[in-house]
């Protein structure tokens, strides 16, 4: 906190949060690092009428019966197999590949599993593509397997509360209800059998019709785009690693939109200081996104008119150009000059040029992309259209993108138009049956009145795993399986995938595709359909593509540059529209995606990556409204837009310009389960439909007072180091090129000029681990902090434990905002345009550790190999290792999570090579000590030496970024060696010599 | 009820206290000698002494990780399955057990702590000697199984008994380039 207090007095170059005065980091400032719990005891314990001289004779009394535990070993049995399949060895994991495919995305996986129970989902390390890229939110995917909320069983309404049936008689309710007019309302979907399946169940009879939507508006957007620009219903497939120069318009490529993890591998891999090898990141945008904290120049527009910015560049651009001749397209951008675009965005005119001379230079070699929901400001895919625009006019379609072998080429996507009518429809009495497959029409498309139509359908057959919202209404539930449950197929990139199931359905539940099949009444399985559908693209036998998981159904092709239709741009407006009050932009948030997810209680804890909020939504405003309001922290506002209003807490968010506020979808669902219902706000329900459309970004907004505030439980200031200079080093490539050890300058000097050490060194042999990670390639998606979850057993504490912060994360992404200097800080008072730094910070495993030396009970220690070990069983809870430590990497666990705690059949999510740790204990990152273990036990089985990079931490497994290398230090042709004494290498708090076994890497921007 | 239970707690707790340490102090490692009735009583001496069958016959996972494993019962089928001591009561109740699809509910003898984390695998490979029968790397911590009619646990398996053989062993020729350590992380993590 103290440091906190220090930015108001001096100038820091770096600051972790933003100086507007919050109430609701009082409970945590108050508390300090380790809010006592006596307190709390003690207050409950006077609550209940005990004395002192009572509560002592409790708990001798429970003390000396703990005692009489320990008399008699307990009696532990062994049930073997009956029948031990074959090659399957208890005690060691078998990996299987799978694909998950969602609305949005496809995921190449490889499925851990132990004794035939799914553990751990990674990427696939062996796709040409991929390369083991993965998101958080694929990773969490493993608590949708074993969530206790999902539907167990068909259910039919009776009444108004929902009774069990055989699936027999679920089927052919269905079936009977399908004989009416029905429309079939699903999302958009990769899978090859699933679309037939479901082209057949709809063309079977002529009153059935089907609606695709997409309401988080990244695939839709694109489909109405691209079908508006080339009159072609595929998504092409984006090449950020051949892209040089990157312009984002409102595309959350490294977060949310379309396939994150894939675009940050591309991106990474272009990001490479020492090579030289570096492209520019430009982002555009309204909201503060991953995507615009990494970018290298980023532009804080007004929510909504990065269309204006489009059509603006386009204008300059346009001379010289291929379209320069197309009289239709330069009047659609004549109107859009450098100060029309000026007033519109917030943007200076001179920046406007800049950006246009710069794209210029990057011709053919550039690739410009926009969409999701901060995107959507038509409902007809307009940003698209001015992407593709873009792309036209620099030469860059068909050489950074190409629709040759597409990223999407499913099921087609329905108009706004079209879904109002089968909404009328529906109300009207029209269409009798609806089908909802999989998705959330009631939540995600309030704004068109779905809801109320609804409840005029007799029959509304509902698809899916859990009773959401829009189950809660319908009158027959299907339960679908999950992925790991089921057999399924996609295609995307010019891949065919195959989704095998890694365990027997835990509920009587059955997979989409058989429920498809089983309407349509034909006696198929989903597995034989699987199978005849990949003989279409696989030629090497079902057993090879059930292995590999995957195989190339055609050659990434970039193809040839297509014909821009210019009458896609016909209705954009003649002139750009002013700024001013306040707009609104939709976003989807990395934690919680569409919203499908939002029971899993991991998924509402993890941090956001900028924000740090867990828990809920917000109303993202911009430092300037907040000060011009006298808004803090966590003070409740009435947002309107149309006339509906919902409430919602503020969040200050530097990088926002004056009049922009954001909120993140998949909040506020009223039913879902335990965990994930009536948490934070739906923002859908200010999505405006004046137009006819849903639009989800620039919506005009006012925002008033509303009374009180909330409890805001964001971590952005628990845990800080103790000091803030020289943590996150970064310079420019400009720099970094005349000077290698540029970004460097605030390294602190030791007392004396030396390190000098109290204790003799360690000897390591033969191993002694280190890890590097490279900060210009971190992106802060937070999918290791995921991963580190999943992986060792961390429990989630819920929002009240948040607030004093008790987070239990072994491994933690710091964010930073940065001013290069004091002039630009001045300059920029209303912080719109910060610099953002991430830093993954987990147990720095030092040499020379101050948590090693403090512990009375020798509970942690150093190992041989370099490790700075936990033994929980040794622990007794001083807590004096965690004031020690400058890195403020320690938990300790305060109440029991686990045991008693879990809801059947969450328990087998649990990681069996880890250690459930019980109240009582310090908790850190053991460097993955199990992997290592597992490891070195099978090369000394086999009787050989480990080879660098056969270890892999469950952080550097799931990193799509390639940011964290782990290996032997003392391997001298290590990766992780050459890059410990690569010039750009420093460790944190390195002159209090501790040596920590973590190093960073300065963070290179290139500037241009 | 609260009250109940304080009272019964402040007579209880000094009677407990006191017996508590004593057995502590004076009991014998408990563990030495367990030697519970296993469902079907199967003799290690018949099999491994008098037949002469190699342990990894049945404990195949011995050398390849973690667990040795207790045979999946279709392993014991591979001989009773046919006429081989098909006469015997116990062998009976195992085919019976077998043909209803389950197997009998071992009762685990050798059983560490939970924080403790064991591999088989690598001590049997530093153990084994090419050629030699697999009981002969056993023998250190479980004791001459071959001559046993019921499995006891001869040695006491505690953290003493683990940390003796690493630091007295991790320095001769044979055990030096195997990475013997002490590190409390060997075991606990």
């Amino acid at each position: 906190m103290s440091q906190a207090k220090n930015a108001k007095t001096k100038f820091t170059q770096i600051f972790r949060s933003v100086e507007v005065e919050s109430e609701t980091d009082k409970r945590w400032e108050e508390a300090g690092e380790f809010p006592a719990s006596v307190r709390e005891i003690m207050q409950r314990g006077a609550d209940a009428g005990l004395t002192r001289k009572n509560f002592m004779a409790l708990m001798g009394a429970s003390l000396s019966m703990a005692g009489l535990n320990c008399f008699k070993s307990p009696i532990e049995k062994i049930v073997p197999y009956v029948n031990r399949p074959v090659g399957h060895v208890p005690g060691i994991a078998k990996y299987y590949a799978t694909v998950k495919a969602n609305a949005v995305s496809v995921a190449p996986v490889l499925v851990k599993t132990r004794e035939g129970k799914p553990l751990k989902i990674e990427g696939h390390d062996d796709h040409p593509l991929y390369r083991g890229a993965i998101t958080g939110d694929t990773v969490a995917t493993i608590w949708d397997l074993y969530d206790p909320d999902r539907v167990r069983a068909p259910q039919k309404k009776s009444g108004t509360a929902f009774a069990e049936i055989k699936w027999e008689e679920a089927v052919k309710t269905a079936v009977s209800a399908l004989e009416k007019s029905t429309v079939y309302i699903g999302k958009t979907n990769f899978s090859p059998s699933e679309n037939a399946t479901i082209d057949r169940l709809v063309k079977a009879s002529a009153n059935r019709s089907r609606v695709v939507y997409d309401p988080t508006s990244s695939i839709g957007e694109a489909l109405k785009g691209e079908k508006a620009s080339y009159g072609t219903n595929v998504v092409p497939t984006y090449r950020f690693d051949t892209a040089d120069l990157i312009l984002s318009l409102e595309a959350d490529l490294l977060g949310t939109w379309l396939q994150p993890e894939l675009y940050t591998k591309q991106f990474s891999s272009k990001r490479d200081p020492l090579a030289g090898n570096m492209n520019r990141l430009i982002v555009a945008e309204a909201n503060m996104s991953v995507t615009g904290s990494n970018a290298d120049d980023r532009y804080a527009l007004v929510s909504g008119s990065h269309i204006s910015l489009a059509l603006g560049l386009a204008n300059l651009l346009l001379p010289g150009s291929a379209l320069a001749g197309n009289a239709q397209v330069r009047k659609a951008v004549e109107n859009y000059t450098a100060s029309a675009v000026s007033a519109s965005t917030g943007l200076t005119e001179k920046q406007i040029v800049s950006l246009a001379e710069e794209l210029k230079k990057y011709k053919g070699r550039s690739l410009v992309v926009s969409g999701g929901a901060s995107a959507a400001v038509d409902g007809n895919g307009i940003s698209q259209v001015v992407a593709n625009l873009l792309n036209t006019i620099l030469g860059n379609d068909g050489k950074t993108l190409s629709s040759a072998t597409p990223f999407y080429s499913g099921a087609n996507i329905t108009s706004d138009t079209e879904i109002k009518k089968v909404i009328s429809d529906i109300a009207a009495g029209k269409i009798e049956t609806v089908v909802i497959d999989r998705a959330n029409p009631v939540y995600e498309l309030e704004a068109l009145g779905f809801q109320e139509a609804l409840s005029k359908a007799k029959n509304v057959i509902f698809l899916g795993t859990h009773i959401n919202d829009s189950a809660a209404l319908s009158s027959l539930i299907l339960p679908v399986s999950h992925y790991l449950e089921s057999w399924s197929d996609a295609e995307s990139n010019g891949y065919y995938y195959v989704g095998q199931p890694a365990i027997r359905t835990l509920f009587s539940t059955k997979s989409s595709l058989d429920i498809l099949l089983s309407l349509l009444g034909d006696g198929q399985s989903a597995n034989a359909l699987v199978q005849s559908t990949s003989q279409r693209f696989n030629k090497a036998g079902w057993n090879a593509l059930l292995a590999r998981g995957f195989t190339e159904s055609s050659k990434l092709n970039t193809g040839a540059g297509r014909t821009f239709n210019a009458a896609a741009l016909s209705s954009v407006a003649a002139n750009p529209p002013k700024a001013g009050g306040y707009k609104l932009s939709l976003y989807s948030s990395v934690a919680l995606g569409d919203g499908s997810g939002a029971n899993i209680s991991f998924r509402q804890e993890l941090p956001d990556p900028i924000s740090k909020m867990t828990w809920g939504n917000y109303l993202a405003v911009s430092v300037a409204d907040a000060r011009a309001n006298g808004w803090k922290m966590g003070k409740n506002v009435k947002i309107t837009a149309e006339g509906k209003s919902i409430e919602a807490p503020v969040f200050v968010q530097p990088g926002l310009r004056k009049g922009s506020v954001a909120m993140a979808i998949g909040y506020g669902q009223k039913n879902l389960g335990q965990v994930g219902a009536n948490i934070g706000v739906n923002a859908y329900s200010l999505a405006s439909a004046k137009s006819g459309n849903m639009i989800t970004a620039g919506i005009p907004v006012t925002v008033e007072d509303a009374s009180g505030s909330s409890e805001m439980a964001t971590t952005q200031k628990h845990y800080e180091l103790a000091r803030e200079r020289g943590l996150v080093r970064s310079t420019t490539l400009q720099e970094f090129q005349k000077n290698p050890r540029a970004g460097h300058e605030h390294e602190e000097v030791p007392h004396g000029g030396k390190a000098k050490g109290l204790y003799t060194a360690h000897k390591y042999t033969p191993y002694q681990w280190n890890m590097n990670i490279d900060l210009s390639k971190c992106t802060g998606c937070s999918a290791c902090v995921v991963s580190c979850y999943s992986e060792n057993n961390i429990p989630v504490v819920g929002k009240d434990q948040v607030l004093v912060g008790r987070e239990m994360s072994w491994m933690r992404i710091d964010r930073y905002y940065s001013y290069q200097n004091e002039d630009q800080a001045k300059a920029d008072p209303d912080m719109v345009d910060p610099g953002v730094y991430f830093q993954p910070v987990m147990c720095q495993h030092c040499e020379n550790a101050p948590c090693e030396n403090v512990c009375p009970v020798g509970a942690t220690g150093h190992s041989d190999d370099g490790l700075n070990y936990m033994s929980y069983n040794r622990c007794i809870g001083t807590r004096y290792c965690a004031n020690d430590c400058p890195f403020k990497v320690r938990r300790f666990n305060y109440f029991e999570f686990w045991e008693g705690k879990l809801r059947d059949p969450e328990q087998f999510a649990l990681n069996p090579d880890v250690t459930v740790r019980s109240r009582g204990v310090i908790e850190k990152c053991s460097f993955c000590q199990q992997r290592i273990a597992e490891k070195r036990q099978s090369a000394k089985i086999a009787g050989r030496q480990l080879s660098d990079g056969e270890i892999k931490t469950a952080c550097q497994q799931a990193c799509p970024a390639d940011a964290i290398v782990f290996g032997n230090i003392q391997d001298k042709e290590a990766k992780v060696t050459k890059l410990k004494e690569d010039s750009r290498a420093y460790q944190l708090l390195a002159e209090t010599n501790v040596k920590p076994a973590v190093s960073y890497m300065v963070k290179i921007r290139n500037q241009g | 009820m609260v009250n109940k239970l304080i009272t019964a707690g402040k007579i209880l707790a000094p009677i407990i206290l006191i017996g508590g340490i004593a057995g502590f102090l004076f009991a014998p490692p408990k563990q030495v000698g367990y030697a519970p009735e296993q469902p079907i009583p199967y003799n290690h001496q018949l099999h491994a002494g008098e037949y002469g069958i190699d342990c990894q016959y049945c404990h195949s996972g011995v050398t390849l990780g973690k667990k040795a494993g207790v045979p999946a019962t279709n392993v014991c089928m591979n001989c009773h399955g046919g006429i081989v001591g098909a006469a015997k009561p116990d062998v009976k109740k195992l085919k019976s057990i077998y043909n209803s699809g389950k197997s009998p509910e071992w009762i685990r003898v050798h059983n560490l702590p939970d924080h403790v984390r064991f591999s088989h695998g690598p001590h049997i490979k530093a153990l084994l000697k090419e050629g030699a029968p697999t009981k002969e790397a056993c023998v250190a911590c479980h004791g001459d199984i071959a001559n046993m009619p019921v499995v006891t646990q001869v040695k006491s398996l505690n953290m003493g008994f683990c940390v003796n053989c690493h630091r007295n062993h991790r320095d001769e020729d044979v055990y030096k380039s195997k990475g013997v350590s002490v590190s409390c992380n060997v075991c606990h993590y």
